[in-house]
């Protein structure tokens, strides 16, 4: 006797249920999540541009910048922001801010909360904190600013680090709508591989349509359990 | 009739014994069942009158669908023959509330018949149990007794149904393919594998046993129709 089990598309609709409630619950979860427990995180950024010093002469009125000169600079920007990268370097400011402002951020929150971009090809590098207190992101780009990017320089000799002015400060705050279309799409997707999984994993008999176009013999009775309708026998009375 | 909670019936089939308390879905269910099977037996057109009932695995239905079966079919005023040929793990006696002192086997090796066979009251049902435990229940049922035996049955009654073993554990069924119509697999619904089925029906492919159809047993979903319909046979 040849069986033959096919997946059947027409599951996901005759389950529809499932999948919205497990959608509405996902999205229902995804919105206390936002509501409740998500904080918005502050961030303050400052750009930096590294100077190759060797490529200016003193004389104005010669000074030029050759290609080399530029390529030069780029690879001293990938040079600091390695050097800045460093545990060392990190361990140092996470001592100096313990110094000066006595508020401990040990060195693995230090490290996880400074982001270190390089602008494309450019000799701009910029350093971003983010942390969930805005006056903690303010010190330790402060910090950085004061104590580590001076510290970095003394460590290449011809290099100069030059902020770009003032940092920019701004807060991140996760979007409740937007989370809670990502749950619904991830509770719909997740109630339709669960439906998908019962179906390929069950074996047991279930269906009656499903029983005879597999074995191709008829259903001669559905027996059901004799206590199934006690709730409702009353309507027959 | 029904007594769901009996101590001292230890075989839950009693509480799944049709009777005049029993729901009406319940009941109309194995009309139902029993008019298909009726009609499945025409539309073989066999002149056998005997229907095997089996699994493939045991607790799946088969008791419960062969007593039910039984007294459906005597509801319409036919003479019916209920025989448990389930000598290993013999169960219908205790539907009826007999004993099972003296049976089938007991018969296949010359008792006599009217000590085996037990009328059940208000119902044109006799029932002949399964007897003593033989030690070779699937030799004595594939026996030229049995087959004469079958034989004589079918001259006095319109039907009879015969109540055997799973087909996967042992080959008991199978021995009975020459002297039935066919045999109608009962699966429980929601526990038989669809494996399990597709080897039941291979087996009785491979013994050239007719399949009347299927009966799933234990269903939960309840047609709305019907329900709403408040049609109620009392």
């Amino acid at each position: 006797m040849d069986t033959n089990i096919t997946f059947d598309l027409s599951i996901f609709i005759k389950k529809w249920r499932i999948i919205a409630i497990v959608a509405v619950v996902c999205t229902l979860i995804s919105y206390c999540y936002s509501t409740f427990f998500s904080q918005p995180s502050y961030w303050c950024s400052r750009a930096y541009t590294i100077v190759n010093n060797m490529s200016y002469s003193n004389d104005e009125e010669s000074r030029t910048a050759s290609i080399n000169d530029m390529n030069v600079s780029r690879l001293l920007v990938e040079t600091y922001t390695e050097l800045l990268r460093l545990e060392e370097m990190v361990s140092c400011l996470s001592d100096y801010i313990q110094q000066k402002y006595e508020i401990v951020v040990p060195y693995r929150k230090l490290r996880s909360c400074i982001r270190i971009e390089t602008q494309g090809t450019t000799e701009i590098m910029r350093i971003i904190v983010t942390t969930n207190d805005k006056k903690l992101s303010r010190i330790i780009s402060d910090s950085i600013d004061v104590y580590l990017i001076p510290l970095a320089s003394d460590g290449v000799g011809s290099a100069e680090i030059i902020s770009q002015g003032q940092p920019l400060d701004g807060i991140n705050t996760t979007s409740t709508s937007k989370t809670c279309a990502i749950g619904f799409v991830f509770g719909a997707v997740f109630g339709a591989a669960l439906i998908f999984v019962l179906y390929v994993f069950n074996n047991k008999v279930t269906d009656e349509e499903e029983f005879v176009k597999m074995f191709n013999i008829p259903v001669l009775g559905n027996i059901p359990e004799p206590f199934a309708d006690k709730g409702v026998y009353k309507y027959g009375k | 009739m029904v007594n769901k909670n009996s101590k001292n019936n230890p075989a839950d089939v009693l509480s799944y014994r049709l009777g005049s308390n029993s729901p009406f879905l319940y009941v109309e269910a194995y009309n139902h069942l029993r008019t298909n099977v009726m009609f499945s037996m025409a539309a073989l057109g066999s002149d056998k009158k005997t229907i095997v009932v089996s699994s493939a695995y045991p607790s799946e239905g088969k008791s419960t669908v062969s007593s039910n079966l039984a007294i459906s079919l005597a509801k319409l005023q036919k003479k019916i023959l209920l025989i448990d040929a389930d000598m290993r793990k013999p169960k219908l006696h205790m539907v009826f509330g007999v004993n099972n002192k003296c049976g089938l086997s007991d018969v296949l090796l010359d008792a006599s018949i009217e000590s085996a066979m037990v009328g059940i009251g208000g119902l044109n049902l006799d029932f002949l149990p399964a007897g003593t435990i033989p030690p070779n229940p699937s030799d004595l049922l594939g026996s030229k007794n049995m087959a004469t035996l079958i034989g004589e049955f079918e001259k006095i009654y319109d039907y009879i149904i015969i109540d055997t073993p799973p087909v996967l554990l042992v080959s008991d069924a199978l021995t009975l393919s020459d002297i039935s119509a066919g045999v109608l697999l009962s699966c429980r619904y929601k526990k038989t594998s669809y494996n399990n089925v597709s080897k039941a029906l291979s087996a009785f492919e491979m013994a050239k046993f007719p399949v009347l159809g299927t009966a799933i047993v234990g269903t939960r979903n309840l047609p709305d129709k019907i329900i709403n319909y408040g049609y109620n046979a009392k």
